[in-house]
């Protein structure tokens, strides 16, 4: 920190913490897809979509000043997503962001449940995508092929080349893992 | 199910899940599995009650796009192609149903009939429908029939609109505007007789000839602007102005349009089924929005238009309608004349004019732009005798470009460090400040460094400026007024920005305080101004000392 003084922010000191930088690497990986999925579901074109992330994680980062590890009560991820949530709605509200009309794009009727439900878009995908490297490819795909994409169960098991069984227990596994990462994860608006 | 015997106890599936259950005993187990639908459920909800499989199953398969704009998951580029592959199927199908729904030809050279006509052969397909060649042999003569296409004919507003549209086009007499003779409304798949053009629409000639010069833009412009002022006296928007739908007879005689109102009836089926109706590169800004439209709107469209006769490309492009339809809602078109600097001035402004965002900053209306336009056409046919026109000027005043600021705030930031490096560092020479060897370090040039200036801001012009400042002292008065005044104008873009610019640092994003910035602009350039009056008179030694101390008095 002392090697460059001018270079650093105010950022480093409030991630000082090594546990939370940690979570603000995982924070900006999980949420940058949020806010822009939020954004493009509110019908933002995708270049418009990127500036709100980029401006969403801005207000966040100079937000990270008022996090107080020992007033607040709980995690320090819970505080970011509860902080990325507000300034996400409240960007939009302020901005009067006029989305193009697309009959394709849904209408938005309450942003913080949209915005809940790209939360949590995001972790199950950011799970899975951490879950499918700790598999066997024929667990994962077990999972995925029977589970998401509801394929035939019998089907899949003779193309794997795995018993019905097998298919089972590896689906199985595969949702207690995904499940095990996001419960833990912390990551959590809804709290707010 | 009932338990049986061999039912498996909770901590024999816990171990299933975590992996730590014997091989052998696993075979076991799965086996089991497979005949006992009581213990399946078991293990399901050992790894993970109901609503987490759902959500699984809802949260992954659904369309996700992480922020690289990358697909998240195979699934999306599969239902891309898929319904990529359906578009053209659909087309393939409008055609072939379309010769399906034909009657058997009376003649062996035609495709077939439809009502009293004879179809000759297939002009072409529009967003709503096909177009064909047909012979009236009541009248005998050439005509072109438009079907509604099969798969709108059946979306009960777009066809209703269809023949609506139809109608009142039918009504527009004007020698610029394809005659309507027919509308047969009562037909399974209505459609609509009108004049066979002989020649080819503007687009194909602009695709096989290139751009075209001025006088000839100005003639073809003025003929589409009478037209349409002749539809919008009636209340009618023609809503899809565009190369395609104007019509050149017998080569550059005469412009005619076509397809009046009919997009709308596409606009009515494409928010029933999903389908985007043709391509956004003429469409207005209120259009884009969804916004209520008048016969401004189409002046918008044709400004597109002329741009694109003028320099054969849209003045809007992009990968896809969103971002085409992005670029009409907020960004300023290249100037007409640095992609082809044979148009004229006139010309270049009154396209200009046409595609301002604000419908009020336009021409008001296709008769003024029409009048305007005979004017100019009289004038170029006899410049000696005849006044150029001059294209009315714009109500209000002009604000900068959205990016102009961010340009000059980064020109100034750069020109005031390395202006001033030069100055503080040691005596002035014109080496000392083109190498700047003290700028690098400083923290604004590095912040202002990740945003790229746009490029059409002269950057490297006000960098010779500051050299030439150095040897040409007396300007100097006058060049901070100029600078003064960029730097409130780069200010106030900054102040009235919709978004603001960041930088990316290794945490992540971080915000760019330009306020901060802006203030230390000020109190450089106010530095710099005494130092380089101060050196105007006394000679080059007065060092960084006194330079120092003025910044501090600001």
């Amino acid at each position: 920190m002392s090697t460059d003084p001018e270079t650093r922010t105010s950022l480093l000191v409030q991630l000082a913490d090594g546990e939370n930088q940690q979570a603000w690497f995982e924070f900006v990986e999980l949420y940058q897809p949020v806010i822009f999925n939020y954004a493009r579901r509110r019908g933002l074109q995708e270049a418009d979509a990127h500036d709100v992330v980029q401006v969403v994680m801005a207000r966040v980062a100079t937000k990270l000043k008022t996090w107080d590890a020992d007033q607040q009560r709980g995690s320090f991820r819970g505080w970011l997503a509860i902080a990325v949530k507000n300034l996400a709605i409240d960007y939009f509200r302020s901005q009067k962001l006029r989305p193009i009309h697309l009959p394709e794009l849904p209408d938005v009727i309450a942003p913080a449940a949209a915005f809940d439900w790209e939360q949590r878009r995001s972790l199950f995908h950011w799970a899975a995508a951490r879950v499918q490297q700790e598999f066997q490819s024929s667990t994962w795909q077990a999972f995925w092929r029977t589970a998401v994409l509801d394929q035939h169960l019998a089907q899949v098991a003779r193309e794997l080349n795995m018993t019905r069984g097998a298919i089972y227990v590896a689906r199985s596994r595969v949702l207690a893992r995904i499940r095990q990462l996001i419960s833990q994860s912390e990551f959590d608006s809804t709290q707010g | 199910m009932l338990k049986t015997p061999h039912c498996l106890e909770s901590a024999t599936l816990q171990s299933m899940l975590d992996q730590t259950l014997p091989a052998n005993q696993l075979l076991t187990c799965e086996h089991h599995l497979e005949s006992c639908e009581s213990c399946r459920q078991s293990l399901e909800s050992l790894a993970g009650e109901a609503c987490w499989w759902e959500d699984a199953a809802e949260m992954l398969s659904s369309d996700f796009v992480n922020v690289a704009g990358e697909l998240g998951t195979k699934i999306k580029s599969q239902s891309v192609a898929k319904s990529r592959d359906a578009d053209e199927d659909a087309k393939t199908l409008a055609l072939k149903q379309v010769r399906e729904l034909l009657a058997t030809p009376r003649h062996p050279e035609m495709l077939g009939r439809i009502g009293e006509y004879d179809i000759e052969s297939f002009i072409g397909q529009g967003g709503f429908g096909v177009v064909l060649r047909a012979f009236d042999r009541e009248l005998n003569r050439p005509v072109a029939i438009k079907i509604l296409a099969p798969h709108l004919a059946t979306v009960g507003a777009a066809r209703r609109r269809f023949i609506r549209e139809a109608q009142a086009a039918a009504a527009v007499v004007h020698p610029n505007v394809v005659p309507i003779h027919a509308v047969h409304a009562d037909a399974d798949h209505p459609f609509l007789v009108m004049t066979y053009v002989p020649g080819c629409s503007l687009q194909e000639f602009v695709r096989q000839q290139g751009p075209l010069e001025t006088k000839v833009i100005v003639r073809i412009a003025q003929q589409v602007a009478s037209g349409l002022a002749a539809a919008h006296r009636q209340g009618l928007v023609h809503r899809d102005i565009k190369p395609g739908n104007i019509l050149l007879e017998n080569g550059l005689n005469r412009a005619l349009i076509t397809d009046f109102g009919l997009a709308r009836a596409a606009d009515d089926a494409a928010s029933q089924t999903g389908w985007l109706a043709g391509t956004p590169h003429y469409m207005s800004p209120e259009q884009a929005a969804c916004g209520e439209l008048d016969g401004r709107s189409d002046l918008f469209s044709l400004g597109c238009v002329l741009y694109f006769v003028a320099t054969g490309r849209e003045p809007f492009r992009g990968s896809q309608p969103l971002a085409i339809m992005n670029q009409i809602a907020n960004q300023k078109p290249l100037p007409v004349r640095s992609v082809n600097s044979d148009i004229s001035q006139v010309l270049a402004q009154v396209i200009e004019r046409l595609l301002e965002k604000k419908p009020s900053d336009r021409f008001q209306s296709a008769a003024e732009l029409s009048d305007f336009l005979e004017q100019y056409v009289a004038y170029l046919h006899q410049p000696e005798t005849r006044i150029k026109p001059q294209v009315p000027r714009k109500r209000g005043t002009t604000l900068m470009a959205s990016t102009a600021w961010l340009g000059s705030a980064i020109a100034l930031l750069i020109a005031a460090v390395v202006y001033g490096s030069g100055v503080w560092s040691t005596p002035t020479t014109r080496r000392d400040i083109g190498v700047a060897p003290a700028a690098v370090a400083r923290p604004p040039i590095e912040a202002a460094a990740n945003i790229e200036p746009p490029t059409t801001f002269p950057l490297a012009a006000v960098q010779q400026a500051l050299l030439d400042w150095v040897e040409e002292e007396r300007q100097l008065e006058q060049e901070f007024v100029r600078l003064r005044q960029d730097l409130i104008a780069a200010e106030d873009g900054w102040q009235n920005a919709p978004r603001h610019p960041f930088f990316v640092s290794e945490f992540g994003y971080a915000p760019l305080n330009l306020t901060a910035m802006f203030q230390e602009i000020r109190t450089e350039i106010d530095a710099l101004e005494k130092a380089a009056f101060r050196e105007s008179q006394v000679p080059a030694t007065n060092g960084p000392e006194s330079t120092t101390n003025d910044g501090n008095m600001k």
